[in-house]
């Protein structure tokens, strides 16, 4: 038998040694992190037709024959009709790359300061969840799929990160917060995304809740350091300004999330209803909490229990919305009301 | 606005295409999980450095493959000063004993020990061949060779598995 059959007989041998799925994931979230740190220059992107046209010489295939689409897809963009119609579409499907490529940078013009473009990129996040739980729903979600809205997500989550990275350098607790919006948005759907996993939607909903699940991680961390930093070094001037803010958007939050919680109330299930209601009742308590240390002037103590309120009341809204749509059981997490002790804040969701 | 995203998408799919084979080819290089990590993430960072400065690759995953090989080089080169002082104290050992091997050298994990023990600029050539399956060609893009010259190494590096094995099988057939 030579040498060059063994080798290759045994190659398998050799293959075993592989990247885990989870390695390979994080190393993934680590580059796309780096891209968009380090974007494509604009003379590359927007050097005109010359350089767009450059792309049709492409050696790659998958390239050439993308550039080919896109050329056709613009053309016909200019219609008003196709735009509308790649507004509908999903993860897969023909006009999506119209929608996340055209409309949306259109309507991302529509945002001037960093926090503005911050919140649209935090809402756009959670419009490709919502895409991924459509397309789960009707049995679309296929590998192809999962991969173009995988990459949708984490371009929209990269720009989000950019602008609040922006708004930190002039007012940390204002990118904390935002931080915080976006770990609502992403809690939320992790839940409903694990409602589906659980109705067999196949394991492409599942490997993406994964993703969900550390991006969401490695945001929380980078939250609660910021906020840890801010508490410790104290500036009270700035911590009570962010805390009256702060309660505005609780309240109105708090007063959303109960007119949807109101109108969805004939599409939920029972459980889902008692719950969500159960879970207003929490986050009222500690948003009253959160306003009662405001008064007391114990403002990091209100902040991160407003944060709370905010966040909880958020996700009722998110969580009702998509049960509603998409006609799932959803079993949510229930909210411990804050426990009144001044020394320790201990709020936590139990599964 | 619309090559953006495609640039991005694609470079994405590179990373899923290529990435398992590109950490098997360092891993087989460094013998180090954690550093072949690194090295794997290093070379993606890099191409898109490349990539986004406007530069055009033809070949992506031999261009990612030639990223992670001159980080490899450029590290060997870095470390090679104090590994001789180690050596020049110590003494060198090869790290597999080839004499303790005595029998089924046609085992899959015994050829996979003979291929580690090679010298690195056999093993390389080896691996891209016959465990990727890469041609000639993408190996001559990947180390910057000629072909000609890979096709040499391949043959060197098949003779000297041979040697090795015949060496072994009459030292057994000696002791027995």
């Amino acid at each position: 038998m030579s040498i060059e059959k063994d080798l290759k007989q045994y190659k398998e041998q050799f293959k075993k040694e592989a990247l885990t799925s989870d390695e390979k994931r994080a190393i993934r979230l680590n580059i796309i992190s780096y891209m968009h740190k380090n974007p494509l220059e604009d003379a590359h992107v927007y050097s005109g037709m010359g350089g767009f046209l450059g792309l049709f010489s492409s050696k790659t295939p998958l390239l050439k024959y993308a550039s080919v689409l896109v050329l056709v897809v613009a053309i016909l963009g200019s219609s008003f009709g196709v735009s509308y119609a790649a507004h509908k579409s999903l993860p897969g499907e023909f006009l999506y790359p119209v929608k996340t490529s055209i409309n949306e940078k259109v309507l991302s013009w529509t945002a001037q300061s960093p926090k503005e473009k911050a919140d649209f990129y935090i809402k756009l996040a959670q419009t490709r969840l919502q895409e991924v739980e459509k397309a789960a729903t009707k049995g679309k979600l296929h590998a192809k799929a999962k991969t173009q809205a995988e990459n949708s997500f984490t371009v929209a989550v990269g720009n989000a990160e950019n602008y609040m990275g922006v708004v930190g350098k002039e007012n940390a607790l204002a990118r904390a917060q935002l931080q915080g919006s976006l770990e609502s948005v992403l809690n939320a759907h992790e839940v409903v995304l694990d409602a589906l996993a659980a109705k067999n939607s196949g394991p492409e909903v599942a490997e993406f809740t994964e993703t969900i699940r550390a991006k969401k991680k490695l945001i929380s961390q980078e939250r609660r350091k910021i906020q840890a930093e801010l508490f410790a070094k104290g500036d009270m001037n700035s911590l009570k300004i962010n805390a009256e803010s702060q309660l505005k958007e609780a309240k109105k939050a708090l007063e959303k999330a109960n007119i949807v919680l109101k109108n969805k109330k004939p599409s939920l299930s029972a459980g889902t209803y008692i719950t969500a209601q159960e879970n207003m009742g929490a986050a009222a308590n500690i948003v009253s909490q959160g306003e009662g240390h405001l008064e007391d002037a114990k403002y990091s103590q209100a902040l991160e229990l407003l944060q709370k309120g905010k966040q909880t009341a958020d996700e009722v809204d998110m969580n009702v919305t998509s049960a509603a749509q998409l006609q799932l059981d959803m079993q949510l997490p229930k909210v411990q009301s804050y426990t009144n002790s001044e020394t320790e804040i201990n709020i936590d969701t139990i599964k | 606005m619309a090559d953006r995203t495609i640039i991005e998408t694609e470079f994405i799919k590179a990373y899923d295409d290529y990435s398992d084979a590109i950490f098997r080819y360092c891993y087989y290089r460094v013998f180090d999980r954690e550093r072949a990590k690194d090295i794997v993430q290093e070379a993606y960072c890099r191409t898109w450095k490349y990539v986004s400065a406007g530069k055009k690759i033809d070949n992506m995953r031999a261009f990612i493959y030639r990223t992670a090989n001159n980080i490899i080089i450029d590290e060997s080169r870095k470390k090679k000063s104090s590994s001789l002082d180690q050596i020049m104290e110590k003494g060198f050992t090869p790290s597999v004993d080839i004499r303790e091997k005595t029998e089924n050298y046609f085992f899959g994990k015994e050829i996979l020990q003979l291929v580690k023990s090679l010298e690195e600029k056999y093993r390389e050539v080896i691996i891209l061949k016959y465990v990727e399956d890469l041609s000639t060609k993408e190996i001559s893009l990947i180390l910057n060779e000629t072909e000609n010259n890979i096709y040499v190494r391949l043959n060197r590096g098949l003779q000297k598995i041979k040697k090795i094995v015949g060496s072994q099988e009459s030292l057994s057939n000696q002791e027995s």
